[in-house]
């Protein structure tokens, strides 16, 4: 089981994430309750929203019910948008006051991880549904029948790039070490960040085969490591893993070639005893093998990149030999 | 030969005993270096620590034209004045009653514009005087001839010989020495000097921290030892929660909390540090500053980045607005919203770029081929560059219209503490509408009454419409039909005066009626309405009124002009005087908003305006009021 300074550490490490995904929320709730008061309000109750809209410069300047007048003739929404706003509206409250129960998890022994993923992004994806419906309905086109479904879920899939830059980071604590996370990798786009707690079980480098160039991925014994993966705003993958494991940190921001981006910590000293989440003493070892083949090609690295530096003017007289077509001559 | 200077010229080596401490309202102080020793560093500094102590502070700064002048010249002065009071400030005063400068040369360039009180404080670097090149002891020598028609009081301050003592390069250290006498001078709270001086470096090794701390400390130390007076300007209200920053960099955080999504420029002084401080900041909440590869590109990205459905803005100054005038005319003409800011500075030409002037806004208005109506609207404090960003972008997309903010030099550079804005969602519109076009939505729908219509955005299910800079219809086809053309120009010039409608009469600040209104706009407001309160207060019958709408104007002026015996702009441009020779009412070239008022309200309006390329003083206004009143 997990320790409970190390889950204390991770919801700290995860909540400034998550509290920017609050208040993503936090500012849509606000601007469409304005526009259900402004749709469903009297002229008063316009004027008030309308001077909002016009900041403090206009205080005194523009009289807000007049500009209100005009304003409205730019918005597509009409008064028919305020019940199915209403409705999005609740959606995002709903998923706002969630908090952490949208992205602190346990996965029960015996359980999915990639299905606990899924369904925990389809959670949260409920708030773009949401957004998505409010746009629809103020641009005068919400189908009740193609879109509804929307508001009750959205799948990771359908999730544009802005949307997947919001993710809040998820904390999933495993109660054994019985998973597979492998095939995490479809989710790991955008700023979408997971961390794995696992407690004194997993197998010898659960995500060796998840390193790709972008992602920052990292293997610790340390939760107080985390910091750096933390601030990363791109995709990636943590496990707090126990001591025999492999240990190692890569990081897309230590630089372009890969033996600045990995760092290699720790190896196994056992060859793998058990199986895990599926996956043999053999595959494990293979896991294993992955991670030396490639700290050993970082390693080699340097001397050759070193040796031959790539100095601006030489890129330029690259570049004109090659618009040359010398081959041709 | 040697000069020495008249008093208080060689550093004591006894402390005083006890310094004499002056309360006042409000105190003027400068410090002067050469280019590159970081005197505006150091003043910006003093002037945010003020602020944040609960003073009322602005800040100008006194920038030379080059990067890097030669040193040791009038020309090349680098500095700031600050100016701090017990209550509000809002412009940079009169005469400067304290200075710290690092050499006699950049003194002289203040002397030589009467910048300084006759009886001001001058702190001075003592290292010229002895100085082994002849030259420079001849310079100094000469200097202090001069300096000498005033009545300065004189202490010298052996800054490099202190400085060495910590620093190998003292250029690199004075201004934190500086900093130290200033902060003892004006019991500044040295743990909120530190604070700042640790977020000035906050990207830099804590040894750099710790460095200008010992530096800070020695100017302290000296001034404890050496000095016999002391500045107390007590400070006001600190429960208010307030921020600090420069007109440029309230700017750029306007566009950001508007919803502004692109900022389109090309670097030019003195607007380029709003796109410097966008770019640290716009990209971690989903904006782009896009540095194109010419002032023309640059709007022109700004418009395609509308057109497609973000409604963006591109920041320039004078000679970059001159070459968007084409492209101004295109987003004109496609209704595209658009967001412009324009950073005054001295013209024409390359003019004078880093000092301050207003003399952009007849350009902006009129200098387009065609009719070429917009809006044009300018902040006259640093707040208001803050939050008119937030109103422009409403303007742009409610009317489909390409909206200046008229900035300037003096507000781009100053600092001045305001309220903490309380973030409005409602500022950022919401997502432009992307649903299908109802049938018979047409891309300039003109409201015949009010020239307004609803823009569609590309990619919508049925929008497909070709833009164009020619004269077109409403489905946007080209037509080459003159009673089109009257029509279109009469529904896009139409939206101003729609706009005007909603707009509230000016502020009168004093007497509604009375016998001399002054006119301003932009960043001459504090020392306008300061200069106005002096004159009451004397007996004067002054009232001032601040135009921040310029087109359309705001509604009620007529009226309110007949209401004085005089009605006079104060204008930071240039103007003929009406007694130079050659020059009567036929030929008189007048301030540019004099001219617009006449021409609109056919009053005769008249004008007082100066080009010295620095910010109004009050006091000068004073006495054109006495002047015009006598």
């Amino acid at each position: 089981m997990p320790s409970d300074a190390h889950t204390k550490h991770l919801a700290a490490v995860a909540k400034p994430s998550l509290e920017g995904f609050r208040s993503s929320l936090a500012t849509t709730i606000a601007q469409l309750q304005s526009l259900v008061a402004e749709l469903e309000g009297d002229e008063a109750a316009r004027s008030v929203h309308m001077a909002e809209h016009l900041g403090a410069f206009a205080q005194g300047r523009v009289n807000p019910n007049r500009f209100a007048q005009f304003a409205q003739g730019q918005q597509a929404a009409t008064p028919a948008a305020a019940p199915v706003l209403q409705r999005a509206i609740a959606v995002l409250q709903e998923v706002h006051q969630a908090g952490t129960q949208l992205t602190h998890h346990t996965l029960q022994p015996g359980k999915n991880l990639r299905c606990l993923l899924s369904h925990s992004l389809r959670q949260i994806g409920r708030a773009f549904g949401a957004a998505r419906v409010a746009q629809l309905a103020t641009a005068g086109c919400f189908d009740e029948r193609e879109h509804a479904p929307l508001l009750d879920q959205y799948l990771f899939r359908y999730w544009g790039p802005e949307q997947r830059k919001l993710a809040p980071m998820l904390v999933i604590h495993i109660e054994d070490g019985d998973v597979q996370a492998t095939n995490l990798g479809e989710f790991l786009d955008g700023a979408v960040k997971v961390i794995l707690n696992f407690g004194n079980l997993c197998s010898a480098a659960p995500l060796a085969r998840l390193i790709s160039p972008g992602v920052f991925v990292v293997q610790t014994t340390d939760p107080q490591l985390l910091a750096e993966f933390a601030a990363w705003d791109g995709p990636g993958v943590a496990a707090i893993v126990p001591q025999d494991c492999a240990q190692f940190v890569h990081n897309p921001l230590a630089g372009t070639a890969l033996h600045q981006r990995l760092n290699l910590l720790h190896l196994p000293s056992h060859a793998p005893k058990h199986a895990f989440g599926g996956l043999s003493l053999q595959q494990q070892m293979e896991d294993v093998h992955q991670l030396q083949v490639l700290a050993k090609a970082a390693e080699s690295a340097p001397a050759s990149e070193e040796a031959s530096p790539a100095r601006p003017v030489d890129k330029l007289a690259a570049l004109l030999l090659n618009k040359a077509h010398l081959e041709e001559v | 030969m040697s000069c020495t200077p008249p008093s208080d010229s060689a550093p004591s080596t006894t402390a005083p005993t006890a310094a004499t401490v002056h309360t006042l309202p409000e105190h003027i102080l400068e410090i002067l270096s050469d280019s590159g020793e970081g005197a505006q560093k150091c003043g910006q500094s003093f002037g945010a620590v003020s602020a944040k102590m609960g003073n009322g502070a602005w800040t100008v700064e006194i920038i030379p034209a080059e990067i890097q002048p030669p040193p040791r010249t009038p020309e090349g002065a680098s500095g700031v004045r600050i100016r701090i009071g017990t209550d509000e400030v809002t412009n940079w005063g009169n005469r400067t009653k304290l200075v710290i400068a690092f050499n006699e040369q950049v003194l002289l360039s203040r002397h030589r514009v009467q910048a300084l009180a006759d009886d001001a404080i001058i702190l001075i670097e003592n290292m010229w005087e002895t100085h082994a090149d002849a030259n420079i002891r001849q310079a100094w020598a000469d200097a202090f001839a001069e300096l000498s028609t005033a009545n300065y009081r004189f202490i010298q301050v052996p800054m490099e010989e202190e400085c060495l003592k910590i620093v190998d390069n003292p250029r690199r250290g004075k201004n934190m020495f500086a900093l130290g006498l200033m902060s003892w001078i004006y019991h500044r709270d040295v743990e909120k000097v530190k604070d700042q001086i640790a977020m000035q470096f906050r990207h830099k090794p804590k040894e750099v921290y710790e460095r200008n701390v010992r530096l800070l400390e020695a100017g302290i130390a000296w001034a404890q030892t050496h000095l016999d007076f002391r500045f107390d300007i007590p400070t006001g209200d600190v429960s208010e929660d307030l921020v600090v920053m420069n007109g440029n960099t309230a700017l750029a955080m306007g566009a950001v909390m508007s919803g502004l999504e692109l900022c389109s420029m090309y670097p030019i002084t003195p607007a380029t540090s709003v796109s410097h401080y966008l770019s640290s900041i716009f990209d971690d909440m989903g904006g782009v500053v896009h540095q194109a590869e010419d002032e023309i590109a640059a709007i022109g990205v700004a418009i395609g980045a509308s057109y497609a459905g973000k409604v963006a803005f591109t920041v320039t100054s004078g000679p970059g607005m001159a070459l968007k005038t084409e492209f101004i005319g295109l987003a004109v003409m496609s209704e595209t919203p658009l967001v412009i800011v324009d950073v005054q500075r001295g013209g024409p030409s390359t003019g004078l770029p880093t000092k301050v002037e207003q003399s952009d806004l007849l350009s902006t208005l009129f200098a387009s081929p065609g009719d070429s109506p917009k809006v044009v609207l300018a902040p006259s404090t640093i707040e208001e560059c803050f939050h008119c960003m937030i109103t422009a972008r409403q303007i742009a997309e409610t009317f489909r219209a390409v909206v200046v903010v008229l900035s300037d030099a003096n507000l781009a550079t100053g600092q001045q503490p305001f309220s903490r804005p309380k973030l409005q969602a409602n500022w950022h519109a919401l997502e432009p509408n992307l649903g299908p076009v109802k049938d018979g939505h047409q891309p300039f729908g003109w409201d015949a009454e009010t020239g307004l219509s609803q823009r569609i955005v590309p990619g919508r299910l049925g929008g497909q419409y070709t833009a164009t800079g020619l004269a077109h219809n409403e489905d946007s086809h080209v037509s080459y039909d003159p009673y089109n053309n009257q029509r279109t120009s009469a529904m896009r010039s139409r939206k101003l005066a729609v706009l005007q409608s909603t707009l509230e009469p000016p502020r009168v600040v004093g007497p509604e009626s009375n016998d001399l209104l002054l006119v301003g706009w932009g960043s001459t407001r504090g020392a306008i309405e300061e200069a106005a309160e002096k004159a009451r207060a004397e007996g004067l019958g002054v009232s001032s009124t601040h135009l921040t709408f310029l087109s359309p104007l705001q509604p009620g002026l007529k009226e309110i002009f007949s209401r004085f015996q005089h009605v006079m702009t104060v204008e930071i441009n240039y103007s003929d005087e009406a007694d130079d020779p050659y020059i009567n009412e036929e030929n008189r070239r007048r301030g540019q908003l004099s001219w617009l008022l006449r021409a609109t309200t056919l009053v005769d309006v008249d004008c007082w305006t100066r080009v010295l390329g620095q910010p109004l003083s009050p006091g000068d206004i004073l006495q054109v009021i006495k002047k015009k009143l006598s």
